[in-house]
């Protein structure tokens, strides 16, 4: 069956191009797909404190008591896990966010490897509430003595806004590399929290 | 005085010499010697506990990459030279799907970056995650190359079309397993395996596209075939990489948390004996349809 120089039908011709129509559907499609899947989210409640948000649906979620009210990590993020936490530090009445950001400063730069505090703004949350963040550094060292592994660095933000008789701190913690890649996943939570 | 008889040769019967290389003798040639080193190397490498300097180790899987395309020059190819009538573009199409994987399929790929996001997914969602990325762009490649090539001018019998289709695949699967050998530090054993699970998935599933090419050469052919066949083959192009990932990690138990590569060599070998054997028997039944019909006709 030779088909050099003959004309191609309407149907062969239809075919042809339906493959193409197809092939470029389903691979723009693919991209909405990924999007759909990165994106994607379930939702957490804590009636308790008083907080709903919504968080990756791929990553883990840990309650953590008095500890944090919520802890998400992203399990596929390795050496070290991105991480979303939030929690709820009791304050007297003339508090004000920079005093908790002095607290926790205090607190990690004795607990954290060569921490470092990188600078501190102002900021206002998607929901309207003001606060101020701070964005700080420091090396993690994995516990375990066995996996010899070299200190990683890790950039992280924290955000706190004030409720009444409460701090909310919120943090991100992610390997410094990754930081702003990953870092759709905190605004997208930020996004759907509520207090 | 003693006579001689006197006898007569019988006629012989002039068979008829085959004009062609037969494909699938040559491609399941090439897919045992394969599986073979493969598994050779694998098991080799396990039982002398062999430790290579790791740019050896590169080297070596380097040259790996290469061994479907030489394994394809020596069998099928020099096969194909000593037929009557050899196929003539097949050196052409071969470039031409190591061009379209290098050029298209590897940076698409990396956009998609399916392994980040689909590997905590569901089971149905890899399937439909890899079916829509990285499966259709690979069998959508190949179906380019063969239809912007020589689809018009090289596919006489369904057997050329089969030909071609897997002289694109080794192409196509040469180029995958070069970026996959520059991009990945692994233990030669473990490279050689998996660079010959991707070349045996391509060539197994690249038949498909052959197949229905053929059928577009018919003016009445029905519309969807075209389509249908990508996207079976886009949809096994899936089911091998998520199947495989499951068979790899089965043999974890309480004692051990490691996985068995050798174990996905399983799904490679599924592909290559089902698919072979499905599209061989549909290309013969299908050719002595043909025939009938023709013989009805006269």
């Amino acid at each position: 069956m030779r088909l050099d120089d003959a004309p191609l039908s309407l149907r062969q011709r239809l075919a042809n191009y339906l493959v193409i129509i197809a092939a470029l559907a389903a691979i723009t499609y693919g991209f909405v797909y990924r999007e759909s899947i990165i994106s994607a989210t379930f939702p957490f409640v804590n009636r308790e404190a008083g907080i709903s948000a919504r968080y990756p649906a791929r990553w883990l979620l840990d309650e953590g008591g008095s500890r944090f009210v919520l802890r998400a990590q992203d399990p596929a993020a390795l050496p070290f896990k991105t991480t979303i936490r939030l929690q709820l530090i009791p304050i007297g009445s003339g508090a004000r966010p920079a005093d908790i950001l002095d607290l926790l400063d205090i607190d990690r730069a004795a607990r954290l490897p060569a921490y470092r505090s990188l600078s501190r703004t102002p900021t206002v949350l998607p929901g309207g509430q003001r606060g101020q963040q701070m964005i700080y550094a420091y090396a993690y060292i994995d516990p375990n003595p066995f996996l010899q592994a070299e200190p990683i660095t890790v950039r992280a933000l924290d955000l706190v806004v004030l409720r009444t008789g409460q701090a909310v701190v919120i943090t991100y913690e992610a390997k410094a590399d990754v930081f702003e890649k990953h870092k759709h996943y905190f605004d997208a939570f930020l996004r759907s929290l509520t207090f | 005085m003693t006579s001689r008889p006197y006898l007569l040769t019988p006629q012989r019967e002039e068979s008829e010499r085959y004009p062609y290389r037969r494909v699938w003798r040559t491609a399941w040639l090439e897919a045992l010697l394969l599986l073979a080193i493969a598994a050779a190397l694998a098991f080799g490498t396990r039982l002398i506990a062999l430790r290579l300097p790791a740019d050896l180790e590169r080297a070596l899987s380097f040259a790996y990459a290469l061994l479907p395309l030489s394994l394809w020059l020596s069998i099928s190819y020099t096969a194909e030279r000593r037929a009557l009538q050899p196929r003539r573009n097949l050196l052409a199409v071969l470039a031409l799907g190591g061009l379209a994987a290098s050029g298209v399929a590897v940076p698409l790929t990396s956009i998609f970056a399916a392994e980040e996001w689909l590997s905590t997914a569901s089971g149905l969602n890899r399937i439909i995650g890899y079916t829509l990325t990285v499966g259709m762009v690979h069998a959508f490649l190949k179906y380019a190359v063969l239809r912007y090539s020589v689809w018009r001018t090289d596919f006489n019998t369904r057997l050329d079309a089969v030909a071609y289709a897997m002289a694109a695949a080794v192409g196509f699967a040469t180029a995958l397993n070069i970026h996959f050998a520059l991009t990945n530090t692994l233990s030669l054993a473990s490279a050689a395996l998996r660079m010959t699970e991707i070349a045996l998935a391509q060539i197994a599933i690249s038949p498909i596209i052959g197949f229905v090419l053929y059928e577009l050469r018919k003016p009445t052919v029905f519309v969807l075939t075209p389509l249908l066949g990508v996207l079976i083959a886009a949809l096994f192009n899936a089911l091998s990489i998520v199947i495989r990932a499951g068979l790899i990690v089965s043999g974890i138990s309480r004692t051990s948390t490691a996985n068995n590569a050798i174990y996905g060599l399983g799904m490679a070998v599924f592909l290559v004996v089902v698919l072979f054997s499905a599209l061989s028997f549909l290309v013969r039944a299908a050719d002595e349809r043909e025939a009938l019909r023709a013989g009805e006709v006269r």
